[in-house]
């Protein structure tokens, strides 16, 4: 809707086919249950670029993120560590387990800022494509390197360290208390399927890092409205410029007749004909749904199935009939308006990992989880509250074969709401409505292949010039007038609005449209 | 040695310290029972950098160098055994009475092997670019390298860079179907390092690894000390052994002046070079005040967690495995899973019931190692902690031998009654005896941070920011394994 709303602010004519009936794809709110307003998958919000609100004036048409103050840590022992953008209040916790590591957190916080504006540079543009000695891609390469020289040796070395390392090895290079590192480092594996010691992950925990909201990073919020607010003002910016939605619409595949494509066959038979079509599904499925092992070359059809899905994580939903406190630091406080992170251990996540590599979902999984009615209370009826549990580990290839999820459907639910009840008290007589989904359903539901958020795994392999295919990062697919702009694009997954941003704006350069 | 012998030949005054009484640290072969003795804890000579024997005519001292990588064993826990040569036409032959379809992706694979190898070795043979000072002349060094990158031909290089960053495991399993086949051809990405096949990056070790393997040192890495000894002393080299060093004197400029040893003898010297690890180099030989906060954090953040142990059996009968008696080095694996389950424990601080074992046969090829008709086993056994949770003692390295006899059995039945004698080197064993920080055999982890500029960017070409101190050992590039590379290039930097 991005890629729509800034094509035809461009003057161009615009149409959106949404396969379901509400807007959004992962990013949407549903009324799941009477009265509550679920944001269904996605959750919170960080890394939407700020250019594309002021550029789209995306606030006039209700975007509004209210920022999240907290990272709470319930511990098992009955003690917590919660961590807030109030840098005092975070020393003063922090110094409870490591006096050494309170002092050192505002500098790691300050260094991986840095980094994050080095990163700005890498994701607000097209990747670069180092493979070609065309002048303008050289022009791309010598900015950057530009960038990178500036940084010295010793943050180019940082930089090294970042996108080889393993989430945790990082962190050791810092820290020292487990308590503190264990909810740090699990930001490095979040929608992976890579464990918290997996080299590759200090790279997916700068990509969270490097949130920005209001000017300040490394900050993340709540869309009033639940996500499905930013998708909604999105869409209604885009209608503003002229664009046409349609729902429940489903596009069957892509029109090609001598290589190119001609427009789309909708599921009901219907042919749509257009100039360019541009297909935001992940590069799973438009390659191989949309365009058809048939329309495609034996080395492209090679690098698609290569590129790795691989959906490792799960969602519970639950509407709540009143607040819940935690035993360990009681109340609805401050402390759990922002996000709560079940991961006492450096252990327990590595054997949450552990387990699903050989099939399973775990037993003992992380758990992320908002409570997102204590800042919008719009989302229930008054009083009442959601609670969302993003979950790890839940492997799309369960051992028994994916097609088999639903039969695990409820008891992976029943593990979650078992583990959240240890740190609630009196959870599960809460409990007025579950939602559940699996990887599976993620496929089934939203099209997501193999469940995998991001549209596609963040190894380095899968990222710049090289996502989704070599030769084919900038937007465009190997059918001439089809394009890509979702998240299997550069630069990745998250909320972020870059892809879509990015390709219309490739596009238009080009003149393509 | 290599770095003596190197400097020796131009006429440099080198004298060689070696703390324990016989060279080599863990290329010595050794008696670890009576009558029974070993060719070294390591066994893969396979790396070693034919150029280096060439340029210090080692040949004419005694070594032999086989023309191709030795043939390697793969073994399933069902029984099946995989001949894997050096030479390809021969290893696909033999793969093909498995699959065919493997047998054509191994020529393939050892294809793509030959096309990367230009590139790769040209990086790994020579001092690394210079990261620190980025000036002209440094980035026209990195230019070039792009530049040879980009010989590798378009779609060698895209193909690289692919899968460089793979795990091992999805990399082979892309091309190959027979399970065992593909753990087998997996070990050296994983061996010695904190990860399992399923970590990304490993492919790039495989890949490293196997752009080196084009030699065999005959008679094992013990004929290459002895070999290095005499081309040492050929060439006026002064050698002492039971010589521990104390402390690098330096200076009141900060300069190297000379080393002390524990029994108190002293020497000067303007220039020292140490080929022990960089911790050891850095927190031991020094003292806190010499080393600047830069090189006492990056090496404290030099990872090196030691995953290997050593077990050495003597054997009072001939040895088959999988029903094959000509092995002289075999890997066991037999699937992904497998090994990464081995991995996983020592996350956990232990180690597993069903190591992945690393297996050389050295009287197969000298049978003046044991008694008559007895053989000896060397084995590098993947993975065990250095930090253990219950901790290193005689009873916990029962434990962990007979875990290995346990495994061993499945490939050799009935071995464990024609066991007479046996060794273990836990890594806390590797680290006591052999100064090794962590236990760790290759000095540090070969994760992609800690290669080229290894150990620290500042150390990375071997010069140190203490005038005078040289780093020429495993903890440079290009990395561990008995290679000679780290010492020829070390002097080599000296002598400039």
């Amino acid at each position: 809707m991005i890629c729509a709303a800034y094509l035809a602010k461009a003057g161009r004519n615009v149409l959106v086919l949404e396969k379901r009936h509400v807007l959004g794809g992962a990013a949407v709110s549903e009324e799941m249950y009477p009265g509550y307003t679920f944001s269904v998958a996605s959750y919170v919000v960080s890394l939407f670029r700020p250019h594309i609100i002021r550029e789209l004036e995306l606030a006039k048409h209700g975007y509004e993120v209210i920022p999240m103050d907290c990272s709470f840590l319930p511990l098992p022992n009955g003690d917590s560590l919660a961590r807030w953008a109030d840098p005092q209040r975070s020393r003063r916790e922090i110094a409870r387990f490591s006096k050494k590591d309170s002092e050192v957190y505002p500098e790691f916080g300050k260094v991986m800022t840095h980094m994050g504006k080095l990163a700005k540079a890498v994701i607000d543009h097209p990747a670069p494509d180092i493979t070609s000695i065309n002048p303008k891609e050289l022009a791309n390469l010598f900015r950057l390197g530009k960038v990178f020289k500036g940084l010295g040796a010793d943050l180019l070395h940082l930089n090294t360290k970042l996108m080889t390392m393993s989430a945790l090895d990082f962190l050791d290079q810092w820290f020292e208390s487990e308590t503190l590192k264990a909810p740090m480092a699990v930001s490095g594996i979040i929608g992976t399927f890579q464990g918290v010691r997996s080299p590759g992950t200090a790279y997916v925990l700068l990509h969270h890092y490097m949130g920005q909201l209001d000017g300040a990073f490394r900050s993340w919020g709540f869309s009033k409205g639940g996500t499905g607010g930013i998708s909604m003002a999105c869409a209604r910016a885009a209608e503003r410029y002229g664009a046409e939605i349609r729902t429940e619409t489903p596009v069957q595949r892509v029109l090609i007749q001598d290589g190119k494509a001609t427009g789309v066959v909708l599921e009901n038979g219907d042919e749509l004909k257009a100039s360019v079509v541009i297909s935001n599904l992940d590069p799973n499925r438009t390659y191989l749904k949309m365009i058809g092992e048939e329309n495609l070359e034996d080395d492209i059809l090679k690098e698609i199935r290569r590129f790795k899905m691989r959906g490792s994580s799960g969602k519970v939903n639950l509407a709540l009939d009143r607040v819940p406190e935690f035993s360990c630091r009681p109340g609805d406080g401050d402390h759990i308006r922002g996000d709560i992170a079940i991961a006492p251990s450096i252990d327990y996540l590595e054997k949450a990992y552990d387990q699903a590599k050989y099939g399973e979902f775990s037993t003992r999984p992380y758990i992320n989880a908002v409570i997102p009615t204590l800042t919008d209370p719009s989302l229930a009826p008054p009083g009442k509250h959601i609670l969302s549990c993003f979950v790890q580990y839940a492997p799309y290839h369960i051992k028994e074969g994916a097609a088999n999820w639903p039969q695990f459907r409820e008891a992976f639910g029943d593990t979650v709401v078992d583990t959240m009840a240890e740190y609630i008290p009196g959870l599960k007589d809460m409990i007025l409505y579950r939602q559940v989904l699996t990887p599976w359903d993620m496929e089934q539901k939203m099209g997501l292949t193999e469940g995998n958020i991001f549209h596609g795994e963040l190894s380095l392999e899968q990222l710049l010039f090289q996502r989704p295919i070599t030769g084919y990062s900038k937007y465009k697919t190997s059918i001439r007038k089809l394009w890509m702009c979702g998240s299997g694009t550069h630069p990745g997954g998250g909320i972020m609005g870059a892809s879509g941003e990015l390709c219309a704006k490739t596009m238009l350069t080009s003149r393509a449209i | 040695m290599t770095a003596a012998v190197t400097l020796a030949r131009k006429n440099k005054n080198v004298l060689l310290l070696e703390k324990r009484g016989v060279l080599g640290g863990l290329a010595s072969g050794e008696e670890f029972y009576p009558g029974y003795r070993t060719t070294g804890v390591l066994h893969d000579t396979s790396g070693v950098r034919s150029a280096v024997i060439k340029t210090l005519k080692l040949e004419n001292f005694g070594l032999k160098l086989g023309k191709s990588r030795p043939a390697i064993s793969i073994l399933s826990k069902d029984g099946k055994c995989l001949q894997l040569h050096g030479d390809v036409e021969m290893a696909s032959n033999k793969i093909a009475k498995f699959s065919q379809k493997d047998a054509l992706a191994y020529k393939e694979y050892r294809a793509f092997i030959n096309k990367i190898s230009g590139f790769i070795n040209g990086l790994m043979n020579e001092i690394p670019p210079d990261m620190v000072n980025l000036g002209g002349r440094q980035l026209w060094e990195l230019a070039k390298k792009g530049i040879a990158l980009k010989r590798m031909g378009k779609a060698t290089m895209m193909e690289f860079l692919k899968v460089a960053p793979m795990s091992v495991a999805d990399f082979l399993n892309e091309k190959f179907e027979i399970n065992f086949i593909k753990a087998g051809i997996a070990g050296p990405a994983i061996y010695g390092s904190y990860t399992g096949p399923w970590s990304s990056y490993t492919t790039l070790n495989l890949l490293l690894w196997e752009c080196a393997a084009n030699v065999c040192v005959q008679g094992g890495p013990q004929t290459l000390i002895t070999t290095l000894q005499k081309a040492a002393l050929d060439a006026g080299v002064v050698i002492k052994t039971d010589a521990r060093v104390d402390k690098i004197l330096l200076d009141e400029l900060g300069c190297v002046s000379g080393v002390n040893l524990y029994n108190g003898e002293e020497f000067q010297a303007p220039i020292v070079a140490s080929s022990i690890t960089p911790r050891e180099t850095f927190y031991e030989l020094l003292k806190p005040n010499q080393i600047n906060y830069t090189i006492e954090q990056g090496i404290k953040n030099f990872r090196s967690r030691g995953t290997t142990a050593k077990v050495n059996l003597a054997v009072n009968k001939e040895i088959s495995l999988n029903g094959n008696n000509e092995v002289e080095f075999a890997r066991t694996g037999n699937s992904f899973d497998d090994m990464e389950r081995a991995f996983d424990h020592v996350k956990y601080r232990q180690f597993s019931a069903e190591p992945v074992l690393d297996i050389h046969i050295p009287t197969l090829n000298d049978k003046s190692l044991a008694p008559k008709g007895h053989n000896v086993v060397s084995i590098l056994v993947h993975f065990a902690p250095h930090y253990f949770d219950e901790g290193w003692s005689d009873l916990t390295k029962d434990k962990l031998l007979n875990n290995v006899i346990h495994t061993l059995e499945q490939y050799s039945p009935g071995i464990s009654s024609s066991i007479v004698g046996s060794e273990v080197l836990s890594p806390k064993d590797l680290e006591d005896k052999y100064n090794l920080t962590n236990g760790h055999i290759f000095h540090g982890e070969h994760a992609v941070d800690q290669l080229i500029t290894r150990p620290i960017p500042s150390c990375a070409r071997y010069s140190t920011p203490v005038n005078g101190l040289y780093l020429c050992g495993s903890g440079s590039h290009p990395g561990g394994g008995i290679t000679c590379m780290p010492g020829y290039l070390g002097a080599t930097m000296i002598l400039k």
